[in-house]
C-alpha cells in the first residue's frame, strides 16, 4: 500500500512539475544559424555582434556555429538530407543546390527594403532563381594579383604590368621564376580539395574563350562543344606549361584553399592570384612584406564572393528570420565599415552607394598598393565563381562540381598526370551532361 | 521448477534489452536503411525515388570503385604487412632481459598512443617541402623528396600508417611471447636447439594465433583508415590514395553528392569487410 502511494504520489509530481514548466517558462523564439569562416576574422565579430544585438532587442535565443571553409558545403547537405538544416546560413554556401529543390525562402521583401537598385545585377543575379530573390550576396570577393615588387625590379620586367592578356602571366612567372633561388615565379593552385584551384583555373578557361552551359538543359553544356573546347583545352594546356616547367612550388597539387596565402606570406612564391585575404594578413601581420606587394587586376577578373545569406524554408520563424537577415545589411556604413572596411577589402560592398565610399578613400590613398580603384574592377567583373559561364547564374550543376571539387579532377588529370586533354574534357564533358539531366532532365 | 527457469530466461532479457535496443537503433535500422537507399535515386531535399538497380550498375562501371578497391588493397595489405613484421621484430628484442627495458616498452607504444588526426598533423611537419624527413635528406646529400606528390602519395600514406600503428602489433605479440612457457625453451635447450630451431618451432607455432588475430584487426581497422588520408592527401593526387572509406565519403558529400550512390557503393565493399570481421571472430573465439 505505501509502495502504491509513493509512486502515485511521484507520478502526480512529474505531471504537476511537466504542466507547469512551459508556463513558467514560456518558449522563447530560437533560431540556428550556421556561418562559413571567412580568412578575415572582424568579418565574423562584425556578424556576431550585429546578431547577438539584434537578438537581444528582439528577445530571441541565436545559436551561432562558425564551418570551415571546406565543411559548411558538405554539412549543409547533410543537415538537409537528415532534416535538421539550420533556419539561417550568414555567409554560406552553396544556393542554388537549394535554391532549385524549393528549400529556401524567398527574400524579395528584403532586397526591395534594401534598395533593389543599390545592388550591383551581378550580385542580384547569383541570388535570382525564377524571378525570386533567395539570397542576400555577403560581398564582392575579387581576385587580385598578388606581385612581390621587390622581385619584379630585381628582373626590372617593371613595365610588364599590369599584364594585358593572360599569356602574360606565364611570361612573368618565367621572368620571376627563381630569381631569389627558391622563390617560384608564381603560386598555382593545382590541389584536389580546394576552391582556388578552380576558380584560378575559371579564370583561364572563361578568359580564352571556354564555357560551361548557356541554358539550364542539356543541349546548353559547352564544355567539349567547339569553340568552348578549344577555350578549355587552351586553359589546361597553359596549366601544364607552368606545371612542367616547375614555375610553381612542387607541392602545388597538394594545396588547400589557404596554402598559395602561405606561400606567399612566407616568401615561396613572387606572385599569386587570390582574394585580398593575403593582403588582409601582410596588412595585419607582416607591414614589411605588405610594402613590397603591388596589387593588379588580370584582364579577366572572377568574383569569388558565392558567400550568401539566405533561410531554409523548414524555419519556424520565417518573419523573424527575414528581419534579421534585413537587420544585417540595413545601416550600410555599418556594413561597410563592420564587413568591408575591416577585411582589408577582401570583400568589396555589394552596394553601389558603399562602393563609391571605397572609391573616394582609394582615391585619398586608403588603401596603399592597390593599383586599381575598386570600383571600376567591381564594373569589370563578368565571372562569378560558382555561376555557370557563360548563363551569369548560380546552377545546381555548376554548384555540385564546385562543391565536389570535380573541376579540380580534371585539371589534375591533365596537368599532374599528364593525360590527353581531348580524352579528358570529352569525359567531363559527358560527366556534366550526366548531372545537368539528372537535375534538369531530359 | 520450469516457471522459475522460465523466469530467469525472462530476468536475462529484461537485463540485456537496453543494449539490444541499443544496437538495433543506431546499428541495425541504419544498415536497412542504408540498404533500401541504396536502390533509389533521390536529390538534394526531395523524396527518395526507387531506382531498381541503376545506383548498382553505375558502380560497377565506374573506374572509381576499381581504383579504390586496388588502392585500399595496396595500402591495408603493404601497411599491415610491415606492421607484423616491425611488430614482431620489436616484440623480440624487449622480451629479452636487459637495462632501460620498461623504458623501451612504454616509448614504443607512444605512436599508438596519439589519436589519428595527431599523427597527421605531426606527418604534415614530416611531409612539407622544408619539414623533417627533406631536412634528414638534404643533411645526407640527398635530394629533398615531394612526399605528397603523384607518384609518392601511396607511400606516403602508408609510412604514416605504419608509424601509427605498429605498436599494437608489438603489444599484442609481447603479450603472446610473454605467454610461453619458459619450460618449452628450457627443453629444446636440452636436446641442443639454436636459436633459429627455437624461434621456428616454438616462438612462431605458440604466437601465431596472437599475430593472425592482430593481423585481422588491424587488416579491419587499416583498410577503414579516413582521418589520416583525409588530412594528408584529401585521397589525391588525382585518385592515388582513394581508398574505400574517402571514396564512399567523395560519393556521399564530394564528387557526386549522392547519398543513395554512396549507400550502394558501402554495400558492394561490404562482403570484403564482412569476410574479415568473420575471420576475426572465429579467430578471436578459438
Amino acid at each position: 500500500m505505501r509502495k502504491i502511494v509513493v509512486s502515485l504520489f511521484i507520478l502526480l509530481v512529474t505531471v504537476a512539475v511537466l504542466n507547469i514548466y512551459p508556463v513558467v517558462y514560456a518558449e522563447k523564439p530560437k533560431l540556428v544559424i550556421w556561418g562559413r569562416a571567412t580568412f578575415t576574422p572582424p568579418q565574423m565579430y562584425w556578424v556576431e555582434s550585429k546578431v547577438r544585438r539584434w537578438a537581444q532587442e528582439h528577445d530571441v535565443e541565436v545559436e551561432i556555429t562558425w564551418l570551415a571553409v571546406a565543411d559548411i558545403g558538405r554539412k549543409l547537405i547533410a543537415a538537409v538530407e537528415a532534416g535538421s538544416p539550420p533556419d539561417i546560413v550568414i555567409n554560406g554556401h552553396p544556393v542554388a543546390i537549394f535554391a532549385e529543390q524549393g528549400l529556401l525562402l524567398p527574400l524579395d521583401d528584403v532586397v526591395k527594403k534594401l534598395n533593389e537598385s543599390d545592388i550591383y545585377e551581378l550580385k542580384r543575379k547569383i541570388c535570382t532563381f525564377n524571378g525570386h530573390y533567395y539570397c542576400i550576396p555577403n560581398m564582392y570577393e575579387v581576385t587580385w594579383l598578388h606581385v612581390r615588387w621587390d622581385i619584379v625590379q630585381k628582373a626590372g620586367i617593371e613595365d610588364m604590368f599590369p599584364p594585358k592578356t593572360l599569356d602574360e602571366i606565364y611570361e612573368i612567372a618565367k621572368k620571376l621564376n627563381q630569381v631569389e633561388p627558391g622563390v617560384y615565379g608564381i603560386g598555382l593552385p593545382l590541389g584536389l580539395n580546394g576552391y582556388d584551384a578552380w576558380w584560378t583555373f575559371e579564370h583561364f578557361w572563361a578568359g580564352f574563350g571556354g564555357g560551361m552551359l548557356s541554358e539550364r538543359s542539356v543541349d546548353g553544356v559547352l564544355v567539349g562543344k567547339e569553340p568552348y573546347r578549344s577555350g578549355l583545352k587552351r586553359a589546361l594546356e597553359f596549366f601544364r606549361k607552368i606545371w612542367s616547367e616547375e614555375l610553381t612550388p612542387p607541392d602545388s597539387p597538394e594545396w588547400v584553399d589557404a596554402s598559395n596565402n602561405i606561400n606567399y606570406i612566407q616568401g615561396t612564391i613572387a606572385m599569386t592570384i587570390n582574394p585580398l585575404s593575403i593582403y588582409y594578413a601582410l596588412m595585419t601581420q607582416k607591414p614589411d612584406l605588405a610594402a613590397k606587394t603591388k596589387l593588379f587586376v588580370l584582364p579577366v577578373a572572377v568574383d569569388c564572393g558565392d558567400e550568401s545569406t539566405f533561410i531554409f524554408k523548414a524555419t519556424k520563424y520565417p518573419e523573424l528570420a527575414k528581419d534579421l537577415v534585413y537587420y544585417l545589411f540595413e545601416d550600410k556604413e555599418d556594413y561597410r565599415k563592420g564587413f568591408i572596411e575591416s577585411s582589408y577589402l577582401y570583400g568589396l560592398p555589394i552596394f553601389r552607394s558603399q562602393m563609391k565610399v571605397i572609391s573616394e578613400q582609394w582615391k585619398k590613398g586608403k588603401w596603399p598598393g592597390i593599383m586599381e580603384d575598386p570600383m571600376k574592377v567591381v564594373e569589370k567583373v563578368k565571372i562569378h565563381e560558382t555561376a555557370a559561364f557563360p548563363l551569369g547564374e548560380r546552377t545546381t550543376p555548376s554548384e555540385s562540381f564546385r562543391e565536389g571539387f570535380i573541376w579540380n579532377e580534371m585539371i589534375q588529370r591533365v596537368v599532374i598526370r599528364g593525360e590527353d586533354p581531348d580524352k579528358v574534357i570529352d569525359e567531363f564533358h559527358q560527366r556534366f551532361v550526366e548531372e545537368v539531366k539528372r537535375v534538369y532532365g531530359g | 521448477m520450469v516457471s522459475r527457469r522460465f523466469k530467469n530466461y525472462l530476468y536475462s532479457w529484461f537485463y540485456v534489452l537496453p543494449t539490444v535496443i541499443l544496437i538495433i537503433t543506431i546499428f541495425i535500422v541504419p544498415i536497412f536503411y542504408n540498404v533500401w537507399l541504396s536502390f533509389h535515386e533521390k536529390l538534394i531535399g526531395r523524396q527518395p525515388v526507387f531506382a531498381w538497380f541503376r545506383n548498382y550498375e553505375r558502380l560497377i562501371c565506374s573506374p572509381v570503385l576499381y581504383a579504390s578497391l586496388i588502392n585500399t588493397f595496396i595500402y591495408a595489405f603493404t601497411s599491415v604487412f610491415i606492421k607484423a613484421i616491425i611488430g614482431l621484430s620489436v616484440a623480440l628484442l624487449l622480451n629479452r632481459r636487459f637495462r632501460g627495458r620498461g623504458f623501451l616498452r612504454g616509448i614504443s607504444i607512444l605512436p599508438w598512443a596519439f589519436p589519428s588526426f595527431v599523427c597527421a598533423v605531426l606527418f604534415w611537419f614530416n611531409y612539407a617541402g622544408k619539414g623533417t624527413f627533406n631536412q634528414i635528406l638534404m643533411a645526407l646529400g640527398l635530394r629533398p623528396i615531394h612526399w605528397l606528390g603523384y607518384d609518392t602519395a601511396m607511400f606516403s600514406v602508408i609510412l604514416l600508417n605504419i608509424w601509427h600503428g605498429w605498436p599494437f602489433f608489438f603489444m599484442g605479440i609481447l603479450a603472446g611471447l610473454q605467454a610461453i612457457p619458459i619450460e618449452l625453451y628450457e627443453a629444446a635447450e636440452v636436446d641442443g636447439a639454436k636459436s633459429y630451431h627455437k624461434f621456428i618451432h616454438i616462438t612462431l607455432p605458440m604466437v601465431k594465433p596472437v599475430i593472425f588475430t592482430v593481423v585481422l584487426l588491424s587488416l579491419m581497422w587499416t583498410m577503414g583508415e579516413f582521418t589520416q588520408i583525409y588530412m594528408t592527401t584529401g585521397g589525391g593526387p588525382v585518385d592515388r590514395t582513394l581508398t574505400v572509406p574517402m571514396a564512399a565519403y567523395k560519393i556521399a558529400f564530394m564528387t557526386e553528392i549522392n547519398l543513395p550512390l554512396a549507400a550502394a557503393y558501402t554495400i558492394v565493399v561490404l562482403p570484403i569487410y564482412l569476410v574479415l570481421i568473420y575471420f576475426t571472430l572465429k579467430q578471436m573465439g578459438e
